[in-house]
């Protein structure tokens, strides 16, 4: 007999997360690389790395927003715990919550989109690119904020219907 | 002022239904720009979010965070938490009194209160209860001796304060050594004269031979915050750096000396790493969008002017931002007081001559004790989760140790040198 596969929306959620973890690690090992390299650089050689300052910037605010989607999957951010967990940990609390972050990822995703707009002809000279490039963490934090909450709402809808 | 007063309150009634912090912030100035629209647009808003993380300086909390988990994966806690035995674990209630003492060390290393409590409590709360004591109590030693991570260097909330302050980080990091020792003093005095109440038991004296074998085997990790503070002195490196340097330096000392974490372990201790500086991040990121809306309202400038026409004295000022945020604190994080408040109060108290240093060193511990207050004080209930029992039985044993932490905040209000006296011997005659 094969043990039965897992829905749809517990194996969408896992991909979500295992990929968000390894993005998560691949940049933390990055950044501390490219630190040590600078401090290398500037002891050994003298020297330094132009983008180094942009890049790491790019590199954390990712991490941040990556990071918040993967916390909001997991429903791990930092949060006020006044009110009964009967209260908060009902199925009706938490689909509140999750539209309510739903509602606002959506807004961001909107506001990220004008915002690039507004800086798509500004250079960055460091990077040789356009300012554009300093909202793309915050597109792709929005981005699968939107994913990760979508998921959680599934699971709640599931977890009413299975009873 | 009436303004950011509104945007405030609107947080924090979010905050209270329990939304996640940085939504709650987001929500909160999203509000304002709705009152201020057409004047105020939602990517000028949006602008100010992504500047909230276009500071360098920032991945220090993500690299002191990476040292401190990598280090702990790393066998580390388990060889500390053998030296404070070797060093203490023979005085009656010895095994509170090593728990302190670990706290003590193993805050040398992380920088993080909850870090700290997870690593010394997982082996000490098992072990005391074994040993007779109340699980209450293990638990609320852990919980409040674990509050000294947050006060000796390195530690994230001060890098958080000198990042949203004028204060100096290196500064912060001196002036955190006496408090953190005097915390720890004033928890093991506590912690004799409850083992004397009630008879806890004494572990025999194991000898000089094995405090030597201790000490030896835990070396490498006590150069840690030797290192740290020794390379924020010299100015050899910035703070970003010195952080980048320690995380590296504990992954060596953890993949190639100690050899007591396999490369899975390793991986799951960075990504721990990330997300626990992006629970922190975040709500930075957040923040930009309300420090925007503060600077646009002139806060901090109210306020200043406000304080200077009621001439306050520094010490009556300090006293009362201590009060304030011992309150605060009881419904807010740590991270979240300092994000929010330090900005706005900062500039003020300067103007009335409160130095910047012995601010952030009141800020930073009258928000920590937050962190062992009812009704939402995280260290109480992970510990309370180590321990088996209910949270209240840990909050009753954690009322006499948390006399202990306000006397010192007290005594840091009250006696400036407590916390500059390091500063001043650094900054020279």
């Amino acid at each position: 007999m094969t043990p039965a596969r897992a829905p749809l929306e517990a194996r969408l959620r896992a991909g979500l997360a295992a990929g968000l973890r390894i993005v998560l690690g691949v940049l933390l090992i990055a950044l501390v690389g490219l630190e040590v390299v600078m401090v290398a650089l500037r002891y050994l050689f003298a020297d330094g790395i132009v983008w180094g300052r942009d890049v790491t910037i790019l590199a954390i605010a990712t991490m941040a927003w990556l990071g918040a989607a993967l916390l909001w999957l997991e429903r791990t951010h930092l949060a006020v715990d006044l009110l009964p967990a009967r209260l908060t940990g009902s199925r009706a609390w938490r689909a509140a919550t999750e539209i309510a972050g739903l509602a606002a990822f959506l807004a961001l995703i909107w506001n990220v989109a004008r915002a690039m707009e507004a800086a798509v002809f500004i250079v960055l000279p460091t990077l040789g690119t356009s300012a554009a490039v300093k909202f793309w963490p915050l597109a792709a934090g929005a981005a699968a904020l939107i994913a990760a909450s979508g998921l959680n709402l599934w699971a709640l809808a599931r977890e009413g219907r299975d009873g | 002022m009436a303004e950011m007063g509104v945007t405030l309150a609107l947080m924090l009634g979010l905050l209270l239904l329990r939304l996640p912090v940085f939504l709650a912030m987001g929500l909160a100035a999203a509000g304002f720009a709705v009152i201020h629209a057409p004047i105020l647009r939602g990517d000028v808003l949006v602008q100010s979010v992504m500047r909230g993380l276009d500071n360098q300086a920032f991945t220090a909390i993500v690299y002191f965070f990476t040292a401190g988990t990598i280090m702990n994966a790393g066998g580390m806690s388990r060889r500390l938490l053998e030296l404070a035995q070797a060093l203490i674990g023979h005085i009656r209630g010895g095994l509170a009194h090593a728990n302190i003492a670990a706290s003590m060390i193993f805050a040398g290393i992380s920088g993080s209160a909850v870090a700290d409590a997870a690593a010394v409590g997982s082996v000490m709360v098992p072990a005391m209860k074994e040993d007779g004591y109340a699980p209450g109590y293990a638990a609320a030693v852990t919980a409040s001796s674990a509050t000294i991570g947050l006060i000796i260097p390195p530690s994230i909330p001060m890098v958080i304060f000198a990042l949203f302050t004028p204060a100096d980080v290196t500064r912060l990091f001196l002036a955190g050594i006496v408090p953190g020792l005097l915390m720890g003093v004033f928890l093991i005095a506590i912690s004799v004269l409850v083992a004397m109440r009630r008879g806890y038991p004494a572990a025999p004296w194991q000898g000089w031979g094995r405090l030597w074998r201790a000490f030896r085997r835990s070396l490498l990790a006590l150069l840690l915050p030797v290192l740290v503070i020794a390379g924020m002195m010299t100015g050899v490196a910035t703070v970003s750096e010195i952080g980048a340097l320690a995380a590296a330096y504990a992954a060596l000392v953890s993949l190639v000396i100690y050899r007591e974490t396999t490369l899975p372990e390793f991986w799951a201790a960075l990504v721990t790493s990330a997300t626990d500086a992006a629970r922190v991040l975040i709500i930075i990121a957040a923040s930009g969008a309300f420090v925007w809306i503060a600077a646009r309202v002139g806060i901090a400038a109210e306020l200043a002017a406000y304080l200077s026409a009621v001439e306050v004295s520094p010490r009556l000022l300090l006293t009362l931002i201590a009060a304030g945020l011992l309150v605060l604190g009881t419904v807010l994080e740590p991270v979240t007081l300092l994000i929010v408040i330090a900005p706005i109060v900062a500039p003020a108290a300067m103007l009335a001559g409160v130095d910047i240093t012995q601010l952030g060193l009141v800020f930073v511990l009258a928000s920590t004790i937050g962190l062992v207050t009812p009704p939402v004080g995280i260290l109480l209930f992970l510990t309370a989760a180590q321990a088996q029992v209910s949270v209240l039985a840990v909050i009753r044993e954690a009322a006499i140790f948390l006399v202990g932490l306000v006397a010192v905040l007290a005594l840091i209000v009250a006696v400036p040198s407590i916390s500059l006296g390091l500063v001043a011997l650094w900054d020279g005659p």
